[in-house]
């Protein structure tokens, strides 16, 4: 850490690791991208993904710079229940792998989340729906470009708009040449990349630090943390729950994923992927824990994990969490750029404005939204407003009401596409109505009870039969 | 009621354990996909 | 993952900014300060506050801690880490508790007080509960609808 610049690294060290980085993957997405001949190639991979890729690239997608961040935030927070509880995120992926084998079986030719929703309950639901969809990948896709920006300025002095720039282009760049299969490619050595970095890191924690005196420590000084009963932790735990739900089920990001692994691996895939989640945040959660042995009181919770890494391992840990974090961040960040503009170049052109469409102008289409979801998302961040971050805290309100809609629609032949567009937009606004009047801590969940209630009445109510032969659209191919 | 050392250590060592494989299995397979050409 | 979009954000920031600033950077100055100590609020739900200071602070400061408002019995000091103007201290059972800097003739603060009072275990076991409920339902029929649809494909 050089004391005259004041920075970790200095700009050009900070500027050749993102150009390493960045040109490395660009040319990987470009040999990718080479073998794809459609746009079923571009979109999907080809639908051919196998287990080992499928696997990794849904444990790296759901390792967000959260995982990385906020597990050691919540761990110094709640304690035990911190990390624990964060850890019931892969539950998400877990519960996601028997539906992943019926999306894939019931629409082998689908593409989007947004296709099944319109076909399963119509153009209104459908409607709901992509508002959703559209609010909560556009403000993650958002708050990722800042979080990129933000990262290289403290890291390097390198200016915001510099590094906000640089990821958005490295990641819109590979994922414009190679498709999903340069998303799922990158996610692979990404997970690979960030696992490692966290074990050293946790490895040299213990190392250094004892387990016994951290838990000592703990337990002299901040005993709440050690508490198994302690009460906001356990209020809080099923609204995460609930709220990570939401998101998988939901999110065209796993849908996309589902579609494009290969027929049996499926399921298998998401299975192993969520288990091999699961221990990563209790490993960077008790990273946390560590901090009042050495002395560190950050000045806010979220900058605990770094800190402690940084003191750890001092000038390597600041390096190696930085790459870990950049991993983590181009990791979520080019999986929305794929999946939300397949979304667009699916279920709003194609299916809206031009059915006509062949699949060489779809291909094209979905490059060019790409590249235009990547300028919007450019020109929201330029600014660099963090309260539009804060704005989607509540999230969870919106998600959350898209789980027994999914679920139900899945497996079940009689709920009709009224009920499921009162049950997402009812629960939504439930949701947000108890964010804002009782807390956080209630958005998610109450979403979920509204809209599971408005599916069991539609359940009770409904005479409709679905057939499920009409999930399966025929594709022109011209 | 307070998580005693064994418990915490256990819970650490074994979720580092698990993450430490992670890798390894994840190239396991990725080893054998490519062999038996079924990487994509 | 679940939560907080929005500490995406800060975080990255927030971290790199801590990596920089250690004890060892922060100012040397030795002049008699009296410092104006604020808390984050006056009530915390869950055990963890900021403690927030009105100037950066010099070098060896610490703050104490004390269930009474004299100070009578010191229960805990805590070096001020690095030389931000926050400090987010962690952990707490319920209770009153007091803060303020050691004084040592040239240093000196105010005292500032918190209140912290968990959240009752009623309110905090009905939402797990509610929870947990509509958790095991879901899962009941993600499960039973799943092996249904199996059983009906192959019978198809």
């Amino acid at each position: 850490m050089s004391e005259t610049s004041g920075f970790a690294l200095s700009s050009s060290l900070g500027l050749t690791l993102v150009a390493l980085f960045g040109v490395a993957w660009i040319i990987f997405g470009w040999y990718l991208g080479r073998a794809n001949k459609t746009h079923e190639d571009f979109a999907l991979a080809g639908r051919n993904v196998g287990f080992a890729l499928a696997a990794a690239t849904a444990m790296a997608t759901w390792v967000t710079s959260n995982t990385t961040l906020v597990a050691p935030q919540l761990t110094y927070q709640f304690g035990v229940w911190g990390m624990v509880g964060y850890s019931f995120a892969a539950l998400g992926l877990i519960l996601f792998a028997p539906l992943a084998a019926r999306i894939k079986r019931l629409m082998p030719h689908g593409y989007t989340s947004g296709d099944f929703v319109r076909l399963r309950y119509g153009r209104f639901a459908w409607f709901v729906f992509i508002i959703i969809s559209v609010v909560y990948a556009f403000g993650w896709l958002v708050s990722l470009g800042m979080a990129g920006g933000i990262l290289l300025e403290a890291l390097s002095g390198l200016d915001y708009h510099i590094g906000m720039t640089s990821i958005l282009v490295i990641c819109v760049g590979y994922t414009l040449f190679g498709g999903l299969r340069a998303v799922i490619a990158t996610d692979f050595i990404q997970a690979l990349i960030i696992i490692i970095g966290v074990v050293l890191i946790a490895w040299f924690l213990i190392d250094t630090v004892s387990l016994e005196s951290i838990h000592h420590e703990v337990q002299a000084n901040h005993p709440q943390l050690l508490d198994l009963l302690f009460p906001a932790a356990i209020m809080f735990l099923f609204n995460n729950v609930f709220f990570g739900l939401g998101e998988i089920f939901h999110s065209n990001v796993w849908w996309s994923r589902a579609l494009a692994f290969k027929g049996p691996v499926a399921f298998k895939a998401f299975l192993l992927g969520g288990l091999l989640w699961l221990p990563i945040p209790i490993v960077t959660g008790f990273i946390a824990l560590a901090a009042p042995q050495l002395g560190i009181f950050p000045p806010s919770a979220d900058m605990v994990g770094p800190m402690v890494a940084a003191e750890v391992l001092g000038k390597i840990g600041a390096v190696v969490v930085f790459i870990v974090v950049f991993s983590a961040l181009a990791s979520s960040l080019d999986s929305l750029l794929a999946a939300t503009s397949d979304l667009i170049t699916r279920d709003i052109y194609h299916k809206t404005i031009n059915p006509e469409a062949g699949d060489r102008h779809l291909m094209r289409f979905n490059r060019y939204s790409i590249l235009g979801l990547g300028i919007v998302t450019w020109l929201f961040c330029l600014p660099k407003i963090a309260t539009l971050g804060a704005l989607l805290n509540f999230a969870g309100a919106f998600v959350a009401s898209t789980i027994f809609p999914i679920v139900l629609g899945l497996y079940q032949r009689r709920l009709g596409g009224r009920f499921a567009a009162a049950a997402m937009a009812l629960g939504t606004i439930s949701g947000l109505i108890g964010y804002f009047v009782i807390g956080f801590y209630v958005a998610a969940l109450l979403s979920c009870i509204v809209s599971a209630t408005l599916c069991g009445l539609g359940l009770l109510l409904s005479r409709q039969r679905f057939d499920w032969q009409t999930l399966n659209e025929a594709e022109e191919r011209n | 009621m307070t998580m005693g050392l064994t418990a915490f250590s256990t819970l650490v060592v074994v979720c580092l354990a698990l993450t430490a494989c992670a890798p390894l299995i994840l190239l396991g397979l990725w080893l054998k996909d490519f062999l038996s050409k079924q990487l994509w | 993952m679940p939560k907080n979009y929005g500490f995406i954000i800060h975080i990255a920031l927030l971290f790199f900014i801590t990596l920089l600033a250690r004890p060892a950077s922060a100012q040397d100055v030795t002049d008699a300060t009296t410092y104006q100590l604020t808390l984050s609020s006056e009530l915390s739900r869950e055990g963890y506050f900021v403690v927030t200071l009105d100037q950066l602070p010099q070098k060896g400061l610490r703050i104490q801690q004390s269930s009474d408002v004299d100070f009578a019995v010191i229960d805990s000091e805590f070096a001020w880490f690095g030389d931000f103007e926050k400090m987010t201290l962690t952990g707490f059972s319920d209770g009153d508790y007091y803060f303020r800097i050691k004084p040592d003739g040239r240093l000196q603060s105010n005292v500032a007080t918190i209140q912290v009072a968990h959240y009752p275990g009623w309110q905090a076991y009905s939402l797990f509960f509610i929870g947990l409920g509509l958790f095991v339902l879901l899962v009941t029929l993600i499960i039973s609808l799943h092996l249904r649809s199996l059983k009906h494909q192959e019978e198809a």
